[in-house]
Protein backbone atom coordinates (compact mmCIF):
# COMPACT_ATOMS: atom_id res chain seq x y z
CA UNK A 1 0.00 0.00 0.00
CA UNK A 2 3.17 2.52 0.46
CA UNK A 3 3.63 2.49 -2.64
CA UNK A 4 0.37 3.20 -4.02
CA UNK A 5 0.08 6.60 -1.65
CA UNK A 6 4.00 7.05 -3.04
CA UNK A 7 2.50 7.05 -6.24
CA UNK A 8 -0.63 9.23 -5.99
CA UNK A 9 1.28 11.51 -3.80
CA UNK A 10 4.13 11.78 -7.64
CA UNK A 11 0.93 12.40 -9.08
CA UNK A 12 -0.42 15.44 -7.05
CA UNK A 13 3.11 16.43 -7.29
CA UNK A 14 3.25 16.38 -10.88
CA UNK A 15 -0.14 18.31 -11.85
CA UNK A 16 1.17 20.51 -9.41
CA UNK A 17 3.69 22.06 -11.54
CA UNK A 18 6.30 22.75 -8.58
CA UNK A 19 9.50 23.92 -8.34
CA UNK A 20 12.19 21.58 -8.01
CA UNK A 21 13.22 23.41 -4.91
CA UNK A 22 10.25 22.76 -3.44
CA UNK A 23 9.61 18.95 -4.84
CA UNK A 24 12.61 18.09 -3.31
CA UNK A 25 11.60 19.73 0.09
CA UNK A 26 8.42 17.98 0.10
CA UNK A 27 9.98 14.77 -0.97
CA UNK A 28 12.47 14.84 1.87
CA UNK A 29 9.53 16.04 4.48
CA UNK A 30 7.74 13.46 3.75
CA UNK A 31 7.73 10.80 6.51
CA UNK A 32 10.83 12.59 8.04
CA UNK A 33 9.87 12.25 11.55
CA UNK A 34 9.10 8.39 11.37
CA UNK A 35 11.42 6.62 13.65
CA UNK A 36 9.89 3.23 13.52
CA UNK A 37 10.02 2.21 9.78
CA UNK A 38 5.82 2.76 9.65
CA UNK A 39 5.62 5.10 6.51
CA UNK A 40 2.71 7.13 5.77
CA UNK A 41 1.22 6.77 9.05
CA UNK A 42 -1.83 9.55 9.04
CA UNK A 43 -2.84 7.65 5.14
CA UNK A 44 -2.72 4.13 7.22
CA UNK A 45 -4.91 5.41 9.97
CA UNK A 46 -7.69 7.01 7.39
CA UNK A 47 -7.32 3.60 5.40
CA UNK A 48 -7.86 1.69 8.53
CA UNK A 49 -10.58 3.06 9.64
CA UNK A 50 -12.48 2.95 6.00
CA UNK A 51 -11.27 -0.80 6.33
CA UNK A 52 -12.67 -1.64 9.54
CA UNK A 53 -16.11 -0.19 8.76
CA UNK A 54 -16.46 -1.28 5.03
CA UNK A 55 -13.83 -4.28 4.21
CA UNK A 56 -11.90 -2.49 1.87
CA UNK A 57 -9.74 0.58 2.24
CA UNK A 58 -8.88 1.88 -1.42
CA UNK A 59 -11.77 3.50 -1.84
CA UNK A 60 -10.70 6.15 0.97
CA UNK A 61 -7.11 6.51 -1.35
CA UNK A 62 -8.03 10.00 -2.12
CA UNK A 63 -8.82 11.16 1.77
CA UNK A 64 -5.84 9.55 3.07
CA UNK A 65 -3.25 11.26 0.74
CA UNK A 66 -5.33 14.49 1.80
CA UNK A 67 -5.05 13.70 5.77
CA UNK A 68 -1.14 12.96 5.24
CA UNK A 69 -0.51 15.90 3.20
CA UNK A 70 -2.83 17.93 6.05
CA UNK A 71 -0.65 16.48 9.08
CA UNK A 72 2.53 16.94 7.67
CA UNK A 73 1.70 20.59 7.12
CA UNK A 74 0.22 20.96 10.48
CA UNK A 75 3.39 19.42 11.93
CA UNK A 76 5.49 21.95 10.04
CA UNK A 77 3.23 24.93 11.64
CA UNK A 78 3.81 23.58 15.27
CA UNK A 79 7.76 22.95 14.89
CA UNK A 80 7.88 26.70 13.85
CA UNK A 81 5.70 27.60 16.86
CA UNK A 82 7.49 25.74 19.37
CA UNK A 83 10.97 26.09 17.82
CA UNK A 84 11.00 22.11 18.37
CA UNK A 85 12.77 19.10 16.63
CA UNK A 86 15.32 21.01 14.44
CA UNK A 87 17.21 17.88 13.06
CA UNK A 88 13.81 17.58 11.13
CA UNK A 89 14.06 18.98 7.34
CA UNK A 90 11.43 22.52 7.71
CA UNK A 91 13.32 23.13 10.61
CA UNK A 92 16.72 23.41 8.57
CA UNK A 93 15.37 25.99 6.03
CA UNK A 94 14.81 29.91 6.68
CA UNK A 95 11.36 29.92 8.65
CA UNK A 96 9.86 32.02 5.60
CA UNK A 97 10.23 28.94 3.58
CA UNK A 98 8.88 26.57 5.90
CA UNK A 99 6.06 28.67 6.25
CA UNK A 100 5.55 28.28 2.19
CA UNK A 101 6.07 25.11 2.43
CA UNK A 102 3.57 23.89 5.05
CA UNK A 103 0.96 26.55 2.95
CA UNK A 104 1.73 24.43 -0.37
CA UNK A 105 1.27 21.04 1.57
CA UNK A 106 -2.48 22.03 3.13
CA UNK A 107 -3.34 23.21 -0.44
CA UNK A 108 -1.77 20.32 -2.07
CA UNK A 109 -3.95 18.22 0.69
CA UNK A 110 -7.51 19.87 -1.10
CA UNK A 111 -5.68 18.68 -4.69
CA UNK A 112 -5.53 15.13 -3.44
CA UNK A 113 -9.43 15.41 -2.00
CA UNK A 114 -10.38 16.34 -5.90
CA UNK A 115 -9.06 13.38 -7.10
CA UNK A 116 -12.47 11.34 -5.46
CA UNK A 117 -13.60 9.23 -8.37
CA UNK A 118 -16.38 11.58 -10.48
CA UNK A 119 -18.57 8.69 -10.80
CA UNK A 120 -19.25 8.97 -6.52
CA UNK A 121 -21.74 11.57 -5.80
CA UNK A 122 -20.35 15.04 -5.46
CA UNK A 123 -21.76 14.75 -1.70
CA UNK A 124 -18.56 12.72 -0.52
CA UNK A 125 -16.33 15.27 -2.21
CA UNK A 126 -18.09 17.74 -0.19
CA UNK A 127 -18.27 15.99 3.17
CA UNK A 128 -14.74 15.28 3.04
CA UNK A 129 -13.63 18.85 2.28
CA UNK A 130 -15.55 20.05 5.24
CA UNK A 131 -13.76 17.40 7.28
CA UNK A 132 -10.67 18.98 6.78
CA UNK A 133 -11.68 22.47 7.26
CA UNK A 134 -13.13 21.68 10.30
CA UNK A 135 -10.15 20.20 11.51
CA UNK A 136 -7.98 23.00 10.54
CA UNK A 137 -10.21 25.42 12.12
CA UNK A 138 -10.45 23.78 15.38
CA UNK A 139 -6.59 22.73 15.72
CA UNK A 140 -5.19 25.99 14.73
CA UNK A 141 -7.46 28.00 17.48
CA UNK A 142 -6.12 24.93 19.64
CA UNK A 143 -2.36 26.27 18.61
CA UNK A 144 -3.42 29.72 18.86
CA UNK A 145 -4.63 29.13 22.72
CA UNK A 146 -1.60 27.28 23.44
CA UNK A 147 0.67 30.05 23.14
CA UNK A 148 -1.44 32.00 25.19
CA UNK A 149 -1.73 29.94 28.03
CA UNK A 150 2.53 29.76 27.92
CA UNK A 151 2.11 33.02 29.11
CA UNK A 152 -0.32 32.52 31.11
CA UNK A 153 0.35 31.71 35.27
CA UNK A 154 -2.68 29.88 35.46
CA UNK A 155 -4.31 27.46 33.66
CA UNK A 156 -6.81 24.31 35.38
CA UNK A 157 -7.20 20.63 34.13
CA UNK A 158 -9.69 20.72 32.42
CA UNK A 159 -8.59 23.86 30.01
CA UNK A 160 -5.83 21.37 29.29
CA UNK A 161 -7.63 18.54 28.36
CA UNK A 162 -9.73 20.97 26.43
CA UNK A 163 -6.80 22.21 24.64
CA UNK A 164 -5.51 18.89 23.73
CA UNK A 165 -8.85 17.64 22.69
CA UNK A 166 -9.18 20.77 19.79
CA UNK A 167 -4.77 20.48 19.23
CA UNK A 168 -4.45 16.89 18.85
CA UNK A 169 -7.46 15.20 18.75
CA UNK A 170 -8.99 17.23 16.19
CA UNK A 171 -6.68 15.40 13.61
CA UNK A 172 -7.05 11.79 14.53
CA UNK A 173 -10.56 12.58 14.81
CA UNK A 174 -10.25 13.87 11.30
CA UNK A 175 -8.51 10.39 10.06
CA UNK A 176 -10.96 8.56 11.18
CA UNK A 177 -14.37 10.33 10.27
CA UNK A 178 -12.83 10.58 6.57
CA UNK A 179 -11.89 6.80 6.62
CA UNK A 180 -15.54 6.13 7.88
CA UNK A 181 -17.18 8.06 5.67
CA UNK A 182 -15.46 6.72 2.38
CA UNK A 183 -16.28 3.53 3.37
CA UNK A 184 -19.66 4.57 3.33
CA UNK A 185 -20.77 4.08 7.32
CA UNK A 186 -23.73 5.23 8.78
CA UNK A 187 -23.88 8.91 10.36
CA UNK A 188 -23.68 7.02 13.63
CA UNK A 189 -20.64 4.85 12.91
CA UNK A 190 -18.54 8.13 11.75
CA UNK A 191 -19.78 9.72 14.99
CA UNK A 192 -18.05 6.95 16.91
CA UNK A 193 -14.69 6.62 15.01
CA UNK A 194 -14.37 10.21 15.55
CA UNK A 195 -15.03 10.00 18.88
CA UNK A 196 -12.19 7.02 19.05
CA UNK A 197 -9.87 9.37 16.81
CA UNK A 198 -10.97 12.18 19.68
CA UNK A 199 -9.69 9.75 22.21
CA UNK A 200 -6.15 8.50 20.41
CA UNK A 201 -4.98 12.14 19.90
CA UNK A 202 -5.41 12.78 23.66
CA UNK A 203 -3.65 9.63 24.63
CA UNK A 204 -1.30 10.36 22.16
CA UNK A 205 -0.53 13.88 23.44
CA UNK A 206 -0.14 12.94 27.41
CA UNK A 207 2.10 10.65 26.26
CA UNK A 208 4.33 13.36 24.45
CA UNK A 209 3.70 15.54 27.57
CA UNK A 210 5.10 12.75 29.68
CA UNK A 211 7.99 11.50 27.72
CA UNK A 212 9.36 14.67 26.92
CA UNK A 213 9.04 16.49 30.13
CA UNK A 214 11.96 15.12 31.66
CA UNK A 215 13.55 14.78 28.69
CA UNK A 216 16.09 18.31 29.13
CA UNK A 217 18.87 17.39 26.84
CA UNK A 218 16.36 17.22 23.71
CA UNK A 219 12.99 19.24 24.58
CA UNK A 220 12.53 22.51 25.94
CA UNK A 221 8.80 21.98 27.04
CA UNK A 222 9.67 23.18 31.26
CA UNK A 223 11.92 26.33 30.47
CA UNK A 224 9.27 27.29 27.66
CA UNK A 225 6.53 27.26 30.25
CA UNK A 226 4.67 24.43 27.79
CA UNK A 227 1.22 23.70 29.92
CA UNK A 228 2.01 20.11 29.45
CA UNK A 229 -0.17 17.53 31.62
CA UNK A 230 2.48 17.58 34.35
CA UNK A 231 3.01 20.95 34.60
CA UNK A 232 -0.50 21.90 34.87
CA UNK A 233 -0.51 18.82 37.34
CA UNK A 234 2.16 20.28 39.56
CA UNK A 235 0.62 23.52 39.27
CA UNK A 236 -2.67 22.56 40.45
CA UNK A 237 -2.15 20.08 42.64
CA UNK A 238 0.91 21.71 44.72
CA UNK A 239 0.28 24.21 47.86
CA UNK A 240 2.87 26.21 50.34
CA UNK A 241 6.25 25.57 49.95
CA UNK A 242 6.67 23.16 47.38
CA UNK A 243 4.24 25.61 45.20
CA UNK A 244 6.44 28.29 45.67
CA UNK A 245 9.23 25.95 44.73
CA UNK A 246 8.07 24.79 41.25
CA UNK A 247 6.94 28.47 40.48
CA UNK A 248 10.31 29.70 40.73
CA UNK A 249 11.39 26.78 38.79
CA UNK A 250 9.13 27.78 36.47
CA UNK A 251 10.31 31.13 35.70
CA UNK A 252 13.69 30.54 35.25
CA UNK A 253 15.32 30.41 31.54
CA UNK A 254 17.54 27.87 29.66
CA UNK A 255 20.41 30.13 29.81
CA UNK A 256 21.73 33.82 31.29
CA UNK A 257 22.16 34.35 35.05
CA UNK A 258 18.78 32.52 36.31
CA UNK A 259 19.74 29.46 34.29
CA UNK A 260 17.96 26.34 34.50
CA UNK A 261 20.83 23.74 35.16
CA UNK A 262 21.45 20.29 36.56
CA UNK A 263 20.68 20.97 40.12
CA UNK A 264 17.18 22.79 39.33
CA UNK A 265 16.26 19.67 36.71
CA UNK A 266 16.79 17.35 39.76
CA UNK A 267 14.55 19.33 41.51
CA UNK A 268 12.04 19.37 39.18
CA UNK A 269 12.30 15.73 38.44
CA UNK A 270 12.14 15.05 42.52
CA UNK A 271 8.75 17.05 42.67
CA UNK A 272 7.34 15.53 39.48
CA UNK A 273 7.53 11.92 40.43
CA UNK A 274 7.39 12.54 44.41
CA UNK A 275 4.13 14.64 44.06
CA UNK A 276 2.52 12.45 41.45
CA UNK A 277 3.03 13.56 38.37
CA UNK A 278 4.18 10.93 36.78
CA UNK A 279 1.34 8.25 38.27
CA UNK A 280 -1.41 10.62 37.10
CA UNK A 281 0.06 11.00 33.46
CA UNK A 282 -0.58 7.27 33.53
CA UNK A 283 -4.07 7.04 35.12
CA UNK A 284 -5.47 9.85 32.54
CA UNK A 285 -3.61 7.93 29.43
CA UNK A 286 -4.73 4.49 30.60
CA UNK A 287 -8.27 5.61 30.88
CA UNK A 288 -8.34 7.43 27.87
CA UNK A 289 -7.15 3.86 26.36
CA UNK A 290 -10.23 2.27 27.71
CA UNK A 291 -12.44 5.18 26.41
CA UNK A 292 -11.04 4.01 22.94
CA UNK A 293 -11.25 0.26 23.08
CA UNK A 294 -15.11 0.43 25.12
CA UNK A 295 -16.22 2.62 21.37
CA UNK A 296 -14.40 0.09 19.32
CA UNK A 297 -16.22 -2.92 21.66
CA UNK A 298 -19.14 -0.87 20.75
CA UNK A 299 -19.00 -0.55 17.43
CA UNK A 300 -21.56 -2.62 14.66
CA UNK A 301 -19.23 -3.93 12.93
CA UNK A 302 -17.70 -7.60 12.74
CA UNK A 303 -15.13 -8.35 14.96
CA UNK A 304 -12.56 -9.27 12.58
CA UNK A 305 -12.64 -6.18 11.33
CA UNK A 306 -11.68 -4.36 14.74
CA UNK A 307 -8.86 -6.41 14.78
CA UNK A 308 -6.23 -3.60 13.81
CA UNK A 309 -8.13 -0.89 15.70
CA UNK A 310 -7.56 -3.02 18.92
CA UNK A 311 -3.93 -3.24 18.19
CA UNK A 312 -3.33 0.03 17.24
CA UNK A 313 -4.82 1.04 20.67
CA UNK A 314 -3.25 -1.72 22.82
CA UNK A 315 0.05 -1.41 21.51
CA UNK A 316 -0.25 2.40 22.71
CA UNK A 317 -0.32 3.99 19.71
CA UNK B 1 -14.83 11.89 38.73
CA UNK B 2 -13.55 14.96 37.21
CA UNK B 3 -9.74 15.17 36.48
CA UNK B 4 -9.07 17.58 39.14
CA UNK B 5 -10.56 15.32 41.50
CA UNK B 6 -8.79 12.18 40.00
CA UNK B 7 -5.54 14.59 40.79
CA UNK B 8 -6.05 15.29 44.26
CA UNK B 9 -6.29 11.75 44.45
CA UNK B 10 -3.40 10.55 42.90
CA UNK B 11 -1.42 13.31 45.02
CA UNK B 12 -3.25 11.88 48.30
CA UNK B 13 -2.42 8.31 47.20
CA UNK B 14 1.21 9.21 46.22
CA UNK B 15 1.86 10.90 49.48
CA UNK B 16 0.25 7.78 51.45
CA UNK B 17 0.01 4.58 49.31
CA UNK B 18 -1.43 2.35 52.11
CA UNK B 19 -4.62 4.24 52.35
CA UNK B 20 -5.27 3.44 48.72
CA UNK B 21 -9.47 4.20 49.04
CA UNK B 22 -9.83 4.07 52.80
CA UNK B 23 -12.68 6.83 53.51
CA UNK B 24 -10.24 9.53 54.83
CA UNK B 25 -9.74 10.53 51.25
CA UNK B 26 -13.37 11.96 51.83
CA UNK B 27 -14.34 10.70 48.21
CA UNK B 28 -18.12 10.17 47.49
CA UNK B 29 -18.28 6.59 46.54
CA UNK B 30 -20.65 7.26 44.13
CA UNK B 31 -18.39 9.78 42.63
CA UNK B 32 -15.42 7.19 41.70
CA UNK B 33 -16.31 4.77 38.86
CA UNK B 34 -15.36 0.98 38.98
CA UNK B 35 -13.08 1.49 35.73
CA UNK B 36 -11.10 4.66 37.69
CA UNK B 37 -10.89 2.76 40.96
CA UNK B 38 -9.22 -0.21 38.89
CA UNK B 39 -6.92 1.96 36.68
CA UNK B 40 -5.34 3.86 39.64
CA UNK B 41 -4.94 0.35 41.33
CA UNK B 42 -3.37 -0.90 38.28
CA UNK B 43 -1.33 1.97 37.82
CA UNK B 44 -0.24 2.30 41.50
CA UNK B 45 0.39 -1.89 42.01
CA UNK B 46 2.98 -1.53 38.56
CA UNK B 47 5.13 1.51 40.11
CA UNK B 48 4.82 -0.73 43.36
CA UNK B 49 5.89 -4.02 41.74
CA UNK B 50 8.65 -2.31 39.13
CA UNK B 51 10.11 0.27 42.02
CA UNK B 52 10.71 2.48 39.28
CA UNK B 53 9.53 5.41 37.95
CA UNK B 54 11.04 5.41 35.03
CA UNK B 55 9.33 2.53 33.76
CA UNK B 56 5.87 4.05 34.63
CA UNK B 57 6.52 7.00 33.01
CA UNK B 58 8.06 5.51 29.96
CA UNK B 59 4.96 4.90 27.48
CA UNK B 60 5.68 3.49 23.34
CA UNK B 61 6.58 6.00 21.02
CA UNK B 62 4.22 8.69 19.94
CA UNK B 63 2.58 8.85 16.80
CA UNK B 64 -0.32 10.90 16.24
CA UNK B 65 0.78 14.37 18.56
Amino acid sequence: MDQVISAKITEILTRAKLSPEMLQMINSSLNADCNDGELYKWAHLTLMNCECVSGGSEVALPGAIAMELSALAADIFDDIQDQDNDDLPWRQIATANALNLAICLSNLSSKAVAMLPDGRDSKLYREVSQMLSHMWITASDGQFQEVLFDTREQISIDQYFELIKRKSGSLTACACKIGATLGGASESLVLQLEQFGTNLGIMSQIRNDLNDFLNFEKKKDFVNNKKTLPYVYLLNILNGKKAEKFKELSQMKGNGSEMFGKEEQRCLKQLAIGEGAVHYCRVMYELSKEKSMEIIQAMPVPKKRKEKMIKLVEEGV
Amino acid sequence: MSNQSIAELVHDLVKNPKSMFSREHGIPSAELKTNEITIIQRVFSEYEISGDVVTLGTLPLGLWA
